[in-house]
């Protein structure tokens, strides 16, 4: 059994069913198609197993803080036990995820502190433009000036400074901002499809993950 | 004549501790959440084109409803997905309503989103669904895209498909008149976009601008942008909430940061001239 | 009013605590960060039970007997955390990798490539001036940003200099919608808080 530990075998597996996905989508073969649906439909459930091993390692980081009693290390375990809160809290009644306290706890913790989060980058994003963003340069003042007015636009303050605001900053997006994400689409998906063959060919095995 | 000297008044403006900068903020934006300012509000050609859309699609039709919502989300696109639902159901569509990269959208959909919407004598079951979350991103949209009935056996509530009659002549997203996009746009357009179903998209501010290559190739045929997308449309189905709400604030902050920027780069060529 | 809603209370110390952090960092914000990676895990964990309950679980008690399949290779992905076995997990994460690549390849060749060198081909000689301005510069700027992207080193001939130029001001100027956008959302952000802590706790305006 120690030959399933070589990783041609997993590199194989991927190929197989990353080429029949291929396969499935440019030719109408019914065998093929049957085939593809149900190991995708698989690849959903085994996805799902993934959320958990997230949880599992920041457990583990979570219990050698406790155990060593670094830092802070009395808010881990109160992590832990939020953790369990919306465990059992879910899994209550006869439909998981709807019962009122998993709600009332989603809607009073994660709904205040997920936005608080990253509503702390407004302030960020205000000192930054302060302090360090400067027409340095062309490409800099350009930049810079596609950012003012297309702010102008967004704002309705914008059209009450003046009503050249609205068709400036449309056409900021729908030109020159068109043209500078198509061109990134366009590369990136010809990366993506470059680095999706490499990985098919058993090039890419970052996902592999140590071993030999 | 200004003092350019070391710490000349434009110098020490340049150096203001950030926390001042913070409460600033803070109280500039709290004047017009207390007293609103009324500023108009225009429409633009985007969020038109969206109303428009869902407009031309025939009623009975039923709409793909991608409610990518998660909580940090919840202010830009948590009016969105009300504004648009609340069309969806003033046009007698009926609405179905899955997840595939957030996984707290049906959980948001079901606390939050639901509760304020009028569905004109729709029930669920029959004029809306939540299929709920499903792990995977573009996998999920795949496997769904190619057979519902394959990857989804119940519904967000429990109830198995075949006893929901508004599910009972999906079969593939083929069989959708309508695509709404919450969120990200890639992904979905990448599978399901081969269906040529019209698709309108209503997205973060983040990442509008990526959004707009596929409204330019019609791929897309409308967008809402943030918040600003989704107090127009609040404004076109006559709902205005939360988004109408924000919008006088958000002139404030965008006035406070084009202030800055225009201070702290005034101060900035003085500094170098007087070096030079 | 000032809400008298416990739950409104809560919300209102966590956000407070999460901003704290802009004072510096300490132990009310690490609080209110531990509460809400915790939460946010739990939540997770909840829904992919859910899932895999009613996605894999009840369809093999109906009899769909191949169900077994992805479940003992979904339990098999947790061996990644065992330094021993965790080379068993390669398989299920082999078969997530490979549908993940498969099916993102295809569709973007289809539409992010095909279609959107498609929309470029646009035309110059319609009647109205302006469309047609504005459909030579949006050949003109996608042609130059993708010479930007595809040829890094900096060219001597004018031509190809000039075209890596361009191509960079047209991604300055998409970055700088970019930065335009992304300061309304995060501001969005802060006005929802606000509004809440404002509106709702406080019960103020």
């Amino acid at each position: 059994m120690s030959f399933l530990k070589r990783r041609e075998f997993p590199l194989a597996v991927t190929a197989f069913v990353g080429f029949l996905m291929l396969f499935e989508y440019y030719f109408v073969v019914k065998a093929a198609s049957d085939l593809a649906i149900q190991i995708r439909n698989w690849a959903v459930i085994l996805a799902t197993f993934a959320l958990g091993v997230g949880t599992i390692n920041l457990m583990v980081v979570w219990g050698k803080d406790i155990r060593g009693k670094k830092g802070r290390w009395y808010l881990s375990i109160w992590g832990i036990f939020m953790f369990f809160a919306m465990v059992v809290t879910g899994l209550l009644g006869p439909v998981i995820g709807t019962d009122p306290s998993f709600v009332w706890i989603y809607n009073n913790v994660n709904l205040a502190l997920d936005p608080t989060m990253y509503a702390l980058n407004a302030f960020f994003i205000t000192s930054a433009t302060y302090r360090a963003f400067r027409t340095r340069s062309k490409e800099a003042a350009v930049l810079l000036l596609a950012g003012c007015l297309v702010m102008l636009r967004n704002a309705p303050i914008g059209l009450v400074l003046w009503s050249g605001f609205e068709p400036v900053g449309s056409w900021i997006m729908n030109v020159p901002n068109t043209a500078g994400f198509r061109a990134i689409m366009i590369g990136g998906a010809i990366g993506l499809v470059a680095t999706g063959l490499r990985t098919l060919l058993g090039r890419e095995r970052g996902y592999l993950a140590g071993g030999k | 004549m200004i003092d350019l000297s070391e710490k000349g008044f434009l110098g020490r403006l340049a150096d203001v501790d950030k926390r001042i900068l913070y409460v600033v903020l803070v109280v500039m934006l709290s004047i017009p959440i207390l007293s609103p300012l009324g500023l108009p509000l225009t429409l633009g050609k985007e969020t038109k084109d969206t109303y428009d859309t869902i407009g031309r699609v025939p009623e009975g039709s039923t709409v793909l409803f991608l409610a990518e919502i998660a909580a940090y989300l919840f202010p830009e696109l948590g009016p969105q997905v009300i504004a648009i639902s609340q069309h969806c159901f003033n046009r007698n569509l009926k609405v179905v309503y899955v997840s595939f990269r957030q996984v707290e959208g049906p959980t948001i959909l079901e606390s939050l989103v639901l509760s304020k919407l009028d569905f004109r004598g729709a029930k669920y079951g029959e004029g809306y669904v939540d299929l709920g979350y499903f792990a995977g991103l573009e996998v999920s949209m795949a496997a769904f895209a190619s057979d519902i009935y394959a990857l989804v056996k119940e519904d967000y509530r429990k109830n198995s498909l075949d006893k929901l009659p508004i599910m009972k002549n999906l079969k593939t997203a083929k069989d959708f008149q309508l695509l709404v996009i919450i969120g990200v746009a890639d992904e979905p357009v990448r599978q399901f976009g081969r269906f040529g179903i019209p698709t309108v998209v209503g997205t973060y501010a983040v990442v509008a601008p990526e959004v707009y290559p596929f409204y330019a190739a019609g791929q897309v045929k409308g967008i809402l942008v943030g918040i600003r997308g989704a107090a127009e449309y609040e404004l076109l189905v006559k709902k205005p909430g939360l988004a109408v709400a924000s919008m006088d604030a958000i002139s404030v902050s965008h006035v406070l940061v084009l202030v800055l920027i225009v201070i702290g780069n005034v101060g900035y060529l003085y500094e170098r001239r007087r070096k030079k | 009013m000032i809400s008298l809603d416990l739950g409104v209370w809560i919300g209102a110390f966590l956000t407070l605590a999460a901003l704290s952090f802009l004072y510096r960092e300490n132990i009310v914000f690490e609080f209110s960060e531990k509460t809400f990676i915790g939460a946010s895990l739990g939540f997770a964990v909840v829904i992919g039970i859910k899932n895999i309950i009613s996605m894999a679980w009840t369809p093999l008690g109906k009899g769909e007997y191949l169900y077994i399949i992805p479940l003992i290779l979904g339990f098999l992905v947790f061996t990644r955390v065992s330094k021993k076995v965790f080379w068993v997990s390669r398989y299920p994460l082999a078969i997530i990798v490979g549908v993940g690549t498969g099916v993102s390849m295809r569709g973007a060749i289809g539409e992010q490539i095909v279609t959107q060198i498609a929309a470029t081909s646009l035309s110059v000689i319609t009647p109205d001036v302006w469309k047609n301005l504005d459909n030579a510069m949006m050949i003109i700027m996608v042609t130059t940003a993708l010479f930007y992207f595809y040829f890094s080193k900096e060219f001597k001939n004018p031509v190809p200099s000039t075209a890596q130029q361009i191509g960079r001001y047209v991604l300055m100027a998409a970055f700088g919608a970019s930065f335009g956008s992304t300061v309304m959302a995060r501001m969005t952000l802060l006005i929802g808080r606000l509004q809440f802590l404002l509106l709702t706790w406080l019960g103020l305006g």
